[in-house]
């Protein structure tokens, strides 16, 4: 039988623009997904399920003038909520007695300059459309972010085929198993939230209130004697910042690593007590964290990525001064 | 053929082990080639389980599945089949007609051995998962039992050592660092930093420290 390309062609075409379709399909559902917080009013109830624990919370998210403000607490145990208004992340930790005050970066999410960097993300990471599905009684339609390699997570996300809105989520090991999940099991679109029901119920006070290290600034490309030597291919520095403690006099050197999807932070500070040395590996849910000693400084690698990758670039730190 | 109702109760039988023998083989048949059944029957026992607290932190429900879908791509391998009792040498396994027979003539077995061993699998699957971080800051492994009737204590019984932490003037230091990166934390919007960051109760021994788990 003569082999005839016209065929081959008839078979091969139509795959590769279904794959393309239902990447680009799943590229225009993340992109409403992120959009669809920024106008909407909702109200809701979600489980967080991570290290085999089950944990239950509401959420009140609201858009107005001011810009989005939301208010998310545990509704079992002691009171534990987080405030988003502005450019402020407040967390009140009632049995801890603290306060942490962060500002908010929500503006700096990768969803955000899709599709530009997609040609960059595609190398480490297929989009792919999946099944539809029901969250919290409505209506999803699923999208799977897998990677290309070992060294960073995969996401399955349940995107609200109405509003966008993104009704579960879970982040996926490189075994393909969940580490993380977020799942609504209770949604309510509405017209408004009232501002009480955004307010914290504790008052912070008699707390101890953390304020976030500030910010002394950029390093300049040069300026610093830190270099990462070795990361897993698609990552490089996408910030490089010296960070000050109110209650130390030494300053942090903080570098944000990135492929575009995840992200991954390291630290360095000068070694103060012998007995605070942090080596080795642990790990808080998704999140991994490598400690490794470099010249009296201690150096930590935190990330939602695998430990693999961690240790890699903990073990690359290197003093370039020395040389 | 057997009614809908009848077929329910039979299967709710099989679940609670209360069939006859010819009964328990006629489900496992059907189990064998209805996949909503296989489905509901790996169900049930994961509920069973999950109430009896059987269950580990993490297992994989698709490796029986998988165990399953590779049985039946795997080629049959047939053992030679004595003609009579006393005639003991073997129907030649060459003749088409011969392997026909035994193909037909064995498959309920076949299907139970593939449920058995997919359902051995997935046990072994939720003992191999379920891993602890032992004092000298390496991870052991729970040790694999597969008799799902044992009692949960007995076969997931907790290696109970006391979590290795990092010192405690550096932890604090570790929850900073954790709280400042989740400002940084690109990957998905939504809730997830932020219930990271309330979603450990009081009586998690990590709560606010994070456990050392290798080096």
């Amino acid at each position: 039988m003569k082999f005839s390309y016209k065929a081959l062609l008839l078979v091969v075409v139509p795959v590769i623009s279904w794959a393309s379709d239902s990447s680009m399909e799943a590229l225009e559902l993340l992109k409403k997904m992120y959009s669809a917080p920024q106008t909407l009013n909702y109200q809701g109830t979600f489980v967080y399920s991570h290290d085999g624990k089950i944990e239950s919370m509401k959420i009140f998210h609201s858009v107005g003038t001011e810009g989005e403000r939301e208010r998310l607490f545990h509704l079992n145990g002691s009171a534990r909520e987080v405030v988003r208004e502005q450019n402020l992340v407040t967390c009140v930790l009632a049995d801890n007695k603290s306060v942490m005050v962060n500002k908010s970066r929500g503006d700096e999410n990768v969803f955000l300059s899709l599709p530009k960097n997609f040609d960059s993300l595609k190398n480490h990471y297929s989009f792919v459309l999946g099944d539809d599905d029901r969250i919290a009684g409505r209506h999803t339609k699923t999208v799977l972010v897998d990677p290309r390699d070992d060294f960073r997570y995969g996401h399955k996300l349940w995107i609200d085929a109405e509003t966008g809105l993104l009704l579960s989520s879970e982040l996926l090991n490189e075994q393909n198993m969940t580490v993380e999940r977020i799942m609504f099991t209770e949604l309510e679109i509405v017209d408004k939230i009232s501002d009480d029901l955004l307010k914290p119920t504790v008052s912070g006070e008699k707390f101890t209130w953390h304020k976030e290290m500030a910010d002394e600034g950029v390093v300049e490309p040069g300026a610093s004697s830190w270099a990462v030597t070795n990361m897993p291919e698609g990552f490089s520095a996408s910030r490089h910042h010296v960070r000050h403690e109110s209650n130390k006099s030494n300053s942090i050197e903080h570098i944000v690593l990135s492929d575009g999807l995840a992200s991954v932070s390291i630290y360095v500070e000068q070694l103060v007590e012998e007995n605070s040395k942090f080596i080795g590996a642990s790990f808080m849910g998704a999140v991994n964290v490598y400690g490794a000693v470099v010249d009296d400084h201690q150096v930590t690698v935190v990330g939602e990525v695998p430990r693999a990758t961690v240790k890699m670039i903990a073990s690359s730190v290197e003093n370039v001064d020395l040389f | 053929m057997m009614g809908i109702n009848m077929k329910e109760e039979k299967f709710s039988a099989f679940i609670d082990n209360e069939l006859d023998e010819v009964e328990f083989d006629e489900m496992y048949s059907a189990l064998s080639s209805d996949k909503d059944f296989k489905r509901r029957w790996q169900r049930y026992h994961i509920i069973s389980d999950t109430l009896q607290k059987h269950l580990p932190e993490k297992f994989d429900c698709k490796l029986a599945d998988q165990v399953m879908l590779k049985l039946e791509n795997e080629p049959a391998i047939f053992v030679p089949e004595y003609t009579s009792q006393y005639d003991l040498s073997p129907v030649s396994t060459a003749s088409n007609a011969t392997v026909t027979t035994l193909a037909t003539k064995k498959p309920f077995f076949r299907q139970i051995a593939g449920l058995a061993v997919a359902a051995s699998v997935m046990v072994v699957a939720v003992f191999v998962t379920q891993t602890f971080v032992t004092n000298n800051g390496t991870t052991a492994v729970a040790p694999v039992a597969s008799v799902p009737s044992m009692p949960a204590e007995s076969q997931f019984a907790r290696i109970s050592v006391p979590q290795p932490k990092a010192s405690s003037g550096y932890q604090s230091q570790l929850n900073k660092y954790l709280a400042n990166h989740n400002q940084y934390s690109t990957s998905v919007p939504g809730v997830m930093p932020y219930a990271r960051i309330i979603g450990y109760t009081p009586d998690q021994p990590q709560r606010h420290s994070i456990r050392q788990a290798d080096k």
